[in-house]
């Protein structure tokens, strides 16, 4: 099945046409992108239970970009109708335009005209079981069954929370020379169940995601063995000797690196600002041969899927490491125009209330030719890593630091079955992905999660790839 | 909107339900270096609307609830079609009884700030003044900036008569600091004022600028090992997270947490300082329209109360406060200068993490000064690794204070035995 198109976008387009047209009598380009987003959470826990609209999924407005010779301004509201067009040119013209009061010693940024290429796209994303088909008594069943079947395994699962969280977007993009439409949904959810450890308590959360519905649920469901062994063992886990280890890395784990570590450091507007190592290091090996890594909306049907950036720039399939050479980064259209490179389709927003940034999508190291069990063979002591819970990004430096749930001990080639928790992730970026040296077939992207920069600006993603084996410092 | 809203509520016959309204303006700034890059104004609604049904199940009263979001513009119909989906959602969510907050129709208040009365693009452009005042030499410098000026209405009103509303000021911001030799870092800040605080910020950045110089001339990473640790600033308040979610009532009747009023939160044998916590309001309301006001939370290192949000309080029998998000420490017995001697002092993290379920801290270290008898030590990399859980009983805190919008307190704390990866 297609998601359907909206029909408030529909109502509002000629309104927003007459806009455009009204403000391009005075500047040079003009554009909005208008969104119309519904997104809905189910969870149960020790909590209780909840459903509804999610609000940072669930929004419409428009924000207008506006050029006037030398720079851009941006001006996001939510109120549209034709009464209010006078209103909004107003604001433009008085407020957001003119840029009084500069202070002394600051100067304005000057920019060419963004090229308005002409474009009509109309593109609506598939998906196999519709959540409001399916209806809130049913997934909160589901929900309930997976929990419920969670805290029954084992006495000690104090809780076992499940969530489901789907998100229906609609946008549209308009300016002088594009007509662009995309209606898409995405599907999350998380089964995160928890232990007592002395006085504390400790999780083991997995995900499970998709360009898709509800069939998302059944993905989940197949989690559950994964979520409940993982938090039974944090129970007797030790803490880490830090020191630096051969490492097999899962998917999940790989993700991270991939994401955390490298993609934020390749976003280009980092470039632009003089934030970034990575400007320095394109055409030179960043990482061992066995390594490819692709960003793109366009490539992998996940949570980071789309068909146009918010800027109105078509998806891409960027390959940013090409057999271990670091070949470009990704961009959004204002960073592109500031570097004189060629958009990459990687313009995102939080929302139409925020600024568009360089963000990732779906990131991810192709897969290679090992298979898991050479690659936990080959290692004689070391351990396997799983389960990643958090990572900061370090563009400037390439300092990594990731953290993940658990280590476990290979001991000549086995796992012994010890595991450690928690554990950080620390060293240089280049020396982790040079020391590659096994890259499994497996391939996993999971997009459960949210992507800040800095510490805002929350856009859905993706990442993953193969199982690596690589040299790592643990802490 | 709220009238249609109400009358849509009416026409449905829902009697139980909340609304929430939300109105924010704001005139925003985007810096690379001292060029102006982006400017944005927005001006924005937001309405989410939460619609309960009470059921009876196995002999007990139960109360769901769902929320919808309602946007400018939407006709009665839409937003009637809205409710509708929400309140046929609500009879699945089975979570025990609980009475909506009963308050009445209040006075709106005005939160006195000396940002009110001007317009946004003005605060906006006062403040990136501000920040920039400080970049002033050669050698480190401010890389980049965003800069808000904010002013928001918030309106709550529920079917329990209550109907209050305020209107809030706000600047707030990030900026990375650069230095380019001996070789090239940056650090991030953040900051936040409820007034025109052009002087805090113009000394926010100063300092931030001496850091970022300090971590370019940093060469080595402290050696593994086990250290007393000086934490300042923000990761004092992280720290406090902790205490916060183990004294929420959402996460006691969860179980996630076994605290109660009266326990002894750091133990029983203390050899540090004794807390003395209190929550303070950031609003004059809670979101669900609970007057806030400042409340004991740890007294000599007992807890006072539990907190939290209406549902969780009235299911553990206590009296409903509303969530808190500002904490107040009144310790502090060291100087700093004093505190620091012997210690490895991480000013800069890549980023902290604090885990209120396990109480384990930690992050990677950007920058740190080591202090021994041979003098001071500046140094990067490595991280920090400890547990908040097991340390709490030995803690020391300055006398300098820190403030921001969500913490009152000494500005350091000595955790003792915590362990290095260098």
């Amino acid at each position: 099945m297609q998601v359907k198109r909206s029909a408030f976008l529909q109502g509002a387009k000629p309104l927003l046409q007459e806009l455009i047209g009204r403000l391009s009598q005075r500047y040079g380009y003009v554009s909005v992108l208008a969104a119309d987003t519904r997104g809905k959470f189910f969870n149960v826990a020790n909590t209780g239970v909840n459903a509804g609209e999610e609000d940072l999924f669930t929004r419409r407005g428009f924000v207008l970009k506006v050029y006037d010779g030398r720079s851009y301004g941006e001006y996001s509201f939510t109120h549209m109708d034709e009464a209010a067009i006078p209103a909004i040119v107003a604001a433009v013209e008085e407020r957001l335009m003119p840029l009084e009061g500069l202070p002394e010693g600051l100067s304005l940024s000057e920019y060419g005209q963004i090229p308005d290429e002409p474009a009509t796209l109309l593109k609506c994303s598939e998906y196999a079981i519709d959540p409001d088909g399916k209806g809130d008594e049913a997934i909160l069943s589901a929900l309930t069954a997976i929990r419920e079947e969670g805290k029954a395994r084992d006495e000690r699962i104090v809780d076992c929370a499940v969530g489901y969280t789907f998100q229906e977007v609609h946008k549209l993009f308009l300016s002088p020379h594009r007509d662009l439409e995309q209606n898409f949904m995405w599907s999350d959810g998380y089964i995160e169940a928890m232990c007592p450890k002395e006085d504390d308590i400790v999780c083991y959360m997995v995900g499970a995601s998709d360009l898709g519905g509800a069939e998302v649920l059944d993905q989940l469901r197949g989690k559950l063995d994964e979520a409940v062994r993982g938090a039974l063992e944090l129970i007797d886990s030790e803490p880490m000797v830090p020191g630096e280890y051969e490492c097999v890395c899962t998917p999940a784990v790989t993700g991270m690196i991939v994401h955390e570590a490298f993609g934020h450091g390749v976003e280009m507007d980092m470039f632009v600002k003089d934030r970034a190592q990575a400007k320095q290091f394109i055409g030179e090996y960043v990482a061992s041969p066995l390594i490819t890594m692709h960003d793109g909306a366009a490539v992998q049907l996940d949570t980071g899927s789309y068909f146009f950036d918010d800027e109105g720039v078509l998806a891409h399939d960027t390959v940013i490491i090409e057999k271990g050479i670091l070949k470009r980064g990704i961009s959004d259209a204002q960073s592109a125009m500031h570097l004189g490179t060629v958009p990459t389709g990687n313009g995102r927003r939080e929302s139409f209330e925020r600024k568009a940034y360089t963000r990732m999508t779906n990131t991810y190291f192709e897969p290679g030719a090992d298979t898991f069990e050479d690659m936990i063979a080959s290692v004689k002591d070391g351990f396997l890593l799983d389960n990643p819970t958090s990572g900061m990004e370090d563009p400037k430096n390439w300092g990594i630091q990731c953290m993940v749930n658990v280590a476990r001990e290979i001991k000549d080639g086995k796992l012994t079955g010890r595991v450690f928790s928690p554990i950080v992730l620390t060293g240089y970026v280049p020396d982790l992905l040079k020391s590659i040296t096994m890259v499994s077939r497996d391939f996993a992207l999971e997009g459960a999660g949210m992507c800040g920069k800095g510490w805002k600006e929350w856009v859905k993603v993706s990442d993953g790839g193969p199982c690596i084996k690589a040299r790592i410092r643990l802490g | 909107m709220r009238d249609m809203i109400l009358k849509a509520l009416r026409e449905l016959d829902i009697p139980v339900y909340d609304i929430s309204l939300e109105e924010e303006r704001s005139a925003e700034l985007f810096f690379i270096r001292k060029t102006l890059d982006m400017r944005r104004i927005k001006s924005v609604v937001r309405c989410s609307v939460t619609v309960y049904r009470d059921f009876e199940a196995d002999g007990k009263k139960y109360r769901g609830r769902s929320v919808t979001q309602i946007f400018e513009g939407m006709s009665l119909d839409e937003i009637k079609a809205r409710l509708k989906s929400a309140l046929f959602a609500a009879q699945f969510v089975k979570n025990p009884f609980y009475e909506l907050y009963e308050g009445k129709k209040e006075e709106p208040v005005a939160m006195p700030s000396t940002l009110a009365d001007r317009p946004l693009e003005d605060n906006a452009m006062d403040m990136a003044e501000a920040l920039f005042a400080a970049d002033t030499e050669e050698d480190a410098w401010i890389n980049s900036a965003e800069v808000f000026a904010i002013e928001k209405q918030v309106t709550f009103l529920n079917s329990s008569g209550t109907d209050v509303s305020y209107r809030q000021y706000l600047v707030k911001g990030e900026f990375v600091t650069q230095c380019k030799t001996p070789q090239d870092v940056e650090q991030f800040f953040q900051f936040e004022y409820p007034d025109l605080n052009t002087e805090a910020l113009t000394e926010k950045a100063r300092k931030a600028i001496a850091a970022v110089r300090d971590r370019a001339a940093a060469q080595e990473s402290p050696q593994a090992g086990t250290y007393s640790v000086v934490l300042s600033g923000e990761e004092v308040r992280s720290l406090m997270e902790y205490y916060l979610d183990r004294a929420n009532a959402a996460l006691v009747y969860a179980q996630y947490s076994d605290w109660a009023a009266g326990k002894p939160i750091q133990g029983e044998e203390v050899q540090g300082e004794k807390l003395n916590l209190t929550l303070l309001p950031k609003a004059p309301y809670s979101l669900e329209g609970i007057p806030m006001a400042a409340r004991p939370l740890v007294e000599n290192g007992e807890l006072k109360t539990l907190y939290g949000a209406l549902r969780f309080c009235q299911y553990l029998g206590m009296e409903p406060t509303g969530n808190y998000e500002r904490v107040g420490l009144e310790n502090g017995a060291v100087p700093l200068q004093e505190l620091q001697k012997g210690c490895l002092c991480p000013v800069s993290f890549s980023g902290f993490e604090m885990d209120s379920f396990t109480g384990h801290f930690g992050g990677e270290i950007r920058l740190a000064y080591l202090y021994t008898d041979e003098g001071m030590k500046i140094l990067t990399g490595g991280s920090i690794n400890g547990n908040l859980s097991e340390k709490q009983g030995r803690l020391l805190f300055s006398t300098e204070r820190y403030d921001t919008m969500d913490y009152t307190g000494p500005f350091a704390v000595k955790i003792e035995g915590v362990e290095v990866a260098g």
